[in-house]
């Protein structure tokens, strides 16, 4: 203290002895007071006191699958593949769960039907649905695709997300999509004593290569037949990307052409369209458009989706449309077809898309996109391809 | 004794204020840098993620200089942090106009919206946009990051990891760098840093001329690549969607814009000043070099004295074609309306239209810049027109303005 005050302070002090109860006295001692607490204030520091107190309500992956009627079937599911007891432990888990829907999409209506199923694969199958760690819709970076996380098979998923508000009063949109399967907001980030839980609408499907998918489908049957035919089944073997837009036997049988009729056609008297439509030589899922949105351009094939030229045929481009639901399509780059798609098709439904391979993804589709007699190589178009 | 006890509360008002007085005392360190070296960063990389170049880093980041890593080897500080580096603006303005204004926490360039100690005034010019940083061997990392406004040391672990850039660059003591984020090759997606060392703070400029300088910073390939390659950007220009070829002559005319009988704004070409050759644009990525400034008058009006508003048609034109005589190319003043797609598409015409009066940093397809001029309120003059040093860089279908400005004085209202 100032040495100033000090003496001033003593002047007062002196005299007081002498009176019993003086007035100023309380008042000084009350200002002293006042002034000594602001030095008790100055002292203090503001430490934090809300306590964090983690909650210990939050049930474990196990119980909570079990505990809810909509995820049954995921429910019985672990339990023949004796992933229940794991899912109690501490983890921590990621789970993206597919609804009781998706396994009816799939044929599976009753717990039992997991029974006849090979329990070793389906136990694959089930840790392909999770990540040894935790990841909230918040951890994957907004508007992306392709965010690759290893899962507890060992394989990466692909995991997108939109996160999106167009104006004050419009909803949230705020849609996960994994390997193309989608968690909406309201089952989105379920947390759980060991981890968390995303509720997805499609049973995430794997296959080591294209060739696998498609051979273990018998409805592919004729299109393996055609690719065979025209030299491009090899490449759905090799480790390079490829997304296969694959007609069904009926889109066949639709335009009635049969297994006959590919095993006799002439590779070399057609332009290479007549099955690298269905091909495209890079990797997404359909969930991949959704997210990224239509390509700058006006119009109805203007604005597609998704449009790019066909491997070795490059007058013709390969595309989606902007409508929805989504159609592929085919269109001719040239005036004066530039417009006007050749053929238009449909995707199959959700449950037959989005087939995830090491090197690619195969979406069903159910109709042809090119007649053979409209690859037909003429004389005038030979001289057009590049 | 009534004296006393005045005395008193006068000695608690004294302590009182005292304590005020201390504890309001705060002691400001500030931030000096040893020897510095000013470096102003743009990221050049324009493209937006499609399904077609999925694989390729969003170019978005956040930069390092001399980082400092943890035990697993990821980036937790150093020298200076730039965090959310955006793509930048199509004008790069004189002063720090981002400071302050915008609630965003993207920023187009650095230093931009960060708070580090900026570069003086340099022989006049202002040099508030450019950051110093200590001169020698310095490391640039360049982290691509998400676009999201989470800084990066609160990302998940796994998107701090993704190193988009790793080099060392030597920056000399006291002297101005622009560096530019740059594609080297459309094909290859090869990307770069390039760093200009910058003359003008060193040039005997004219206090009563503009200067303008052009780059070509487009990356190999990107003229010969297919059309369909060259998407538009929103926010960009779109007279230059597909490129220049690497030589192009550059012609400006000015326009004067004038009140007819009608009450009707005509825009007018200046006739001896139309078409004026202002050198050549070259692309050239390797060696950077400072271009030759080109200077023109800034044409004051009559009564006035200290405006103008004068603005500069800018046109390429591959060598050989005398935009005098050819008569295919719109003719200055005129200017495209609406969403015109470029009709040369083989690089062999492009141009810019620097006309203050009609930019809006908002509009989508842009074609109109600021011009090569500023008017800014000065003095009791407002506005008051400056002469400045601009440089327009071309970048793959794109191209930015940089305008640096002298100190000039303040407004008095």
């Amino acid at each position: 203290m100032r040495p100033d005050i000090l003496a001033m302070r003593c002047n007062v002090l002196v005299p007081l002895k002498k009176r019993a109860v003086p007035f100023f006295w309380t008042k000084t001692t009350l200002l002293l007071a006042l002034f000594f607490n602001l030095f008790f204030f100055c002292a203090c520091s503001n430490k934090d006191l809300d306590v964090y107190v983690e909650s210990d309500k939050y049930s474990n992956a196990a119980d909570f699958i079990g505990n809810n009627y909509n995820l049954t079937l995921f429910y019985a599911a672990l339990q023949q593949a004796d992933l229940l007891d794991l899912l109690k432990e501490e983890g921590p888990y990621t789970l993206f769960a597919p609804t009781n829907k998706a396994f009816n999409d799939l044929g599976i209506v009753r717990a039992s039907d997991f029974a006849s199923m090979k329990q070793d694969s389906l136990r694959q199958l089930l840790l392909y649905h999770m990540l040894p760690r935790r990841l909230y819709t918040s951890d994957v970076p907004p508007n992306t695709i392709d965010n690759k996380y290893v899962n507890m098979m060992e394989k990466e998923l692909f995991i997108g997300y939109k996160t999106q508000k167009v104006c004050a009063e419009c909803n949230l949109i705020s849609d996960l999509y994994v390997n193309g399967s989608k968690s909406v907001l309201a089952t989105q980030n379920i947390v759980l004593a060991n981890g968390v839980l995303h509720v997805v609408d499609k049973v995430l499907k794997y296959n080591p290569t294209i060739q696998d998918v498609l051979t273990s489908k018998p409805e592919y049957s004729l299109f393996i037949a055609l690719l065979k035919r025209m030299d491009d089944w090899e490449r759905l073997g090799e480790p390079v990307n490829t997304t296969v837009f694959a007609p069904d036997n009926e889109a066949f049988k639709k335009a009635g052409i049969t297994a006959n009729d590919i095993a006799h056609l002439d590779p070399s008297k057609y332009g290479k369209r007549l099955s690298r439509a269905y091909l495209l030589y890079n990797h997404f899922f359909l969930s991949d458009m959704a997210i990224y949105g239509q390509l700058p351009g006006s119009g109805y094939y203007g604005s597609p989706y998704y449009r790019a030229r066909i491997v070795g045929d490059e007058l013709y481009y390969f595309g989606i449309s902007s409508n929805t639901p989504m159609e592929p399509f085919i269109i001719h780059s040239q005036a004066p077809e530039a417009n006007t798609p050749l053929q238009i098709s449909k995707f199959q439904p959700s449950y037959q898309t989005d087939y995830k391979a090491d090197n690619g993804v195969v979406h069903g589709i159910n109709t042809l996109l090119v007649l053979p007699e409209e690859a037909l190589i003429k004389e005038s178009t030979k001289t057009n391809q590049r | 004794m009534k004296h006393k006890n005045l005395n008193c509360s006068l000695f608690a008002v004294i302590a009182l204020s005292f304590v005020f007085c201390v504890a309001s005392c705060k002691k400001t360190e500030y931030r000096t840098v040893e020897d510095p070296a000013y470096i102003r960063v743009f990221n050049n990389l324009t493209y937006t993620l499609t399904l077609d170049n999925k694989e390729e880093a969003q170019p978005f980041f956040c930069m390092f200089i001399d980082p400092e890593f943890d035990a697993s080897g990821k980036p937790i500080g150093g020298l200076a942090i730039g965090d959310f580096l955006d793509k930048r603006n199509i004008y790069a303005a004189p002063n720090a106009a981002h400071a302050g204004l915008s609630t965003s926490k993207y920023n187009p360039e650095y230093p931009g919206k960060e708070l580090v100690p900026t570069a003086p005034i340099l022989n006049g010019f202002d040099l508030t946009n450019w950051a110093q940083v200590s001169a020698g061997k310095r490391r640039f990392l360049f982290m691509a990051r998400p676009i999201s406004s989470v800084p990066f040391a609160k990302l998940p672990d796994e998107q701090q990891r993704k190193v988009f850039l790793d080099t060392i660059i030597d920056l000399s003591s006291r002297e101005v760098y622009t560096l530019h984020i740059l594609q080297k090759d459309f094909k290859t997606k090869e990307n770069g840093l390039y760093v200009r060392q910058e003359t003008f703070h060193k040039q005997a400029f004219s206090d009563t001329l503009t200067y303008v300088n052009f780059y070509n910073l487009s990356a190999k390939g990107f003229l010969q690549a297919d059309l369909s390659q060259k998407l538009p950007v929103p926010g960009t220009t779109r007279s230059l969607r597909y490129g220049l070829l690497d030589t192009m002559n550059i012609f400006i005319t000015h326009i004067q814009p004038s009140v007819n009988a009608a009450g009707a704004t005509v825009q007018q070409r200046i006739p001896n000043f139309s078409y004026q050759y202002a050198g050549q644009i070259l692309r050239k990525i390797d060696a950077p070099k400072v271009t030759p400034y080109y200077g023109f008058p800034i044409f004051l009006q009559d009564k006035n004295k200290v405006y103008s508003n004068t603005w500069q048609y800018i046109q390429f034109f591959a060598p050989a074609i005398d935009p005098r005589t050819a008569g295919s190319y719109l003719e200055p003043p005129l200017v495209p309306g609406g969403l015109t797609e470029p009709a040369v598409k083989d690089g062999t015409f492009g141009y810019m239209l620097m006309d203050h009066a009609q930019y809006s940093p908002s509009n989508y397809l842009n074609t109109f810049f600021p011009g090569l001029t500023v008017n800014v309120h000065s003095g009791t003059a407002n506005p008051r027109t400056f002469g400045v040093v601009n440089s327009i860089e071309v970048v793959n279908g794109h191209a930015f303005l940089t305008t640096v400005q002298r100190k000039y004085p303040q407004p008095i209202y």
